[in-house]
């Protein structure tokens, strides 16, 4: 697997969603790659199938292992919730002003923030973001729901001037 | 202006990049990743091209890549071994790296009960050391970190004549790591590391060589 500058940069984003912290996420890459140089696999033949997924997962098994013990957010990567039933929309068709992005990055929790990522960043599919969290596809749709709701609490706080709007 | 959520998240993320300086380092750092694995391909590369050598020189021939198959086996053997095995030399240029980095602290703290207190989510209880006695080190702060995948605090220490500013971390000892009776001194990456115990802690010292 070829580490680019450019890839370097995507994955840093990636430790970013997940960390909210420039230099939590420099950090968190930087033991992903030592983990990733380590791994009894390397010295073997054996193939990964797709390397930049496997790679992106390791990240997330770093940043729940090294954080767990004094970051009590990820507690949301790592236990499991309860499905809500929900109509399946997405966020497909969600409008927001750009300056309202940063504040819900900052109001949502890290399991949310992950799949807002892979969804807009690295353009996952839902289906393919279960896959790579290991989830039901019905909790990845809960999340979203989830965040639906909350871009909707911010338009009520704003006192009704509305900032998201959906098509 | 209002727009899709998918693009304004887009946009949001490519606005962060790490610095040139991290990356170059983990540019650096990830090239091994490449050696190794090629290092090791080639050594257990044993293809049809080389079934066809064993077969045109015989006996002798197969004798010959006997002996360099199981020389290496072994060798590949030890590689491995070596790898999955954390070193004192490991930990030290870890904290070398680190300490090249410059990062500044969560904390601005210049006692250690202060420290604590931040620190109260690691499995243990920062110490005093005896080799950093406060009238000749003072504290200036800390973050949290990981020595080999394991939490620890990453302090900042200044010595009190020269000014010097050290790195200093406290962790628990790695899995796999045996304590150590007396101090070891390593050279990384132009930094002095120190690595010693005290009360069953590993602390750490990296300061500019």
């Amino acid at each position: 697997m070829e580490f680019s500058a450019e890839n370097l940069n995507r994955y840093f984003r990636y430790c970013f969603a997940l960390t909210r912290d420039e230099v939590h996420a420099a950090d968190l890459l930087q033991e992903s790659i030592k983990r990733y140089l380590s791994r009894p696999g390397l010295q073997s033949s054996t193939k990964i199938d797709n390397p930049d997924r496997y790679f992106l997962r390791l990240i997330r098994n770093q940043f729940i292992d090294t954080i767990r013990t004094h970051e009590l957010e990820t507690q949301s990567l790592v236990t499991e919730e309860i499905v809500i039933p929900i109509d399946g929309r997405t966020l497909e068709d969600v409008l927001i002003d750009r300056e309202e992005v940063s504040r819900l990055l900052s109001n949502i929790a890290a399991a949310e923030r992950e799949i807002l990522y892979l969804w807009a960043v690295e353009e996952f599919t839902l289906a393919e973001i279960a896959a790579q969290i290991g989830k039901p596809l019905g909790t990845v749709l809960s999340k979203l729901h989830r965040i639906r709701l909350k871009l909707k609490n911010f338009v009520l706080e704003d006192g009704g001037d509305a900032k998201a709007s959906e098509r | 202006m209002q727009k899709p959520l998918k693009d304004n998240i887009r946009e949001h993320y490519e606005r962060f990049s790490l610095p040139e300086e991290q990356l170059r380092a983990l540019l650096a750092l990830s090239k091994d990743a490449s050696f190794s694995h090629q290092q090791v391909s080639e050594s257990v590369g044993w293809g049809n091209a080389s079934f066809v050598r064993v077969k045109k020189f015989g006996v002798l021939g197969l004798s010959l890549c006997l002996l360099i198959g199981l020389m290496l086996f072994g060798s590949r053997y030890l590689i491995r071994s070596e790898g999955e095995r954390i070193t004192l030399a490991d930990i030290a240029s870890e904290a070398a790296y680190h300490h090249n980095k410059h990062m500044s602290n969560e904390i601005v703290a210049s006692s250690l009960d202060d420290l604590r207190v931040f620190f109260s989510k690691l499995d243990f209880s920062l110490i005093p050391s005896v080799r950093l006695p406060t009238d000749q080190f003072e504290l200036l702060g800390g973050r949290y970190c990981s020595v080999k995948g394991v939490v620890a605090a990453q302090l900042k220490v200044k010595e009190r004549l020269s000014g010097k500013v050290y790195t200093y971390y406290q962790a628990d000892w790695p899995e796999g790591v045996t304590e150590i009776s007396a101090p070891q001194e390593f050279y990384d990456r132009g930094v002095k590391v120190e690595l010693w115990e005290e009360r069953g802690l590993l602390l750490i010292l990296a300061h500019d060589g």
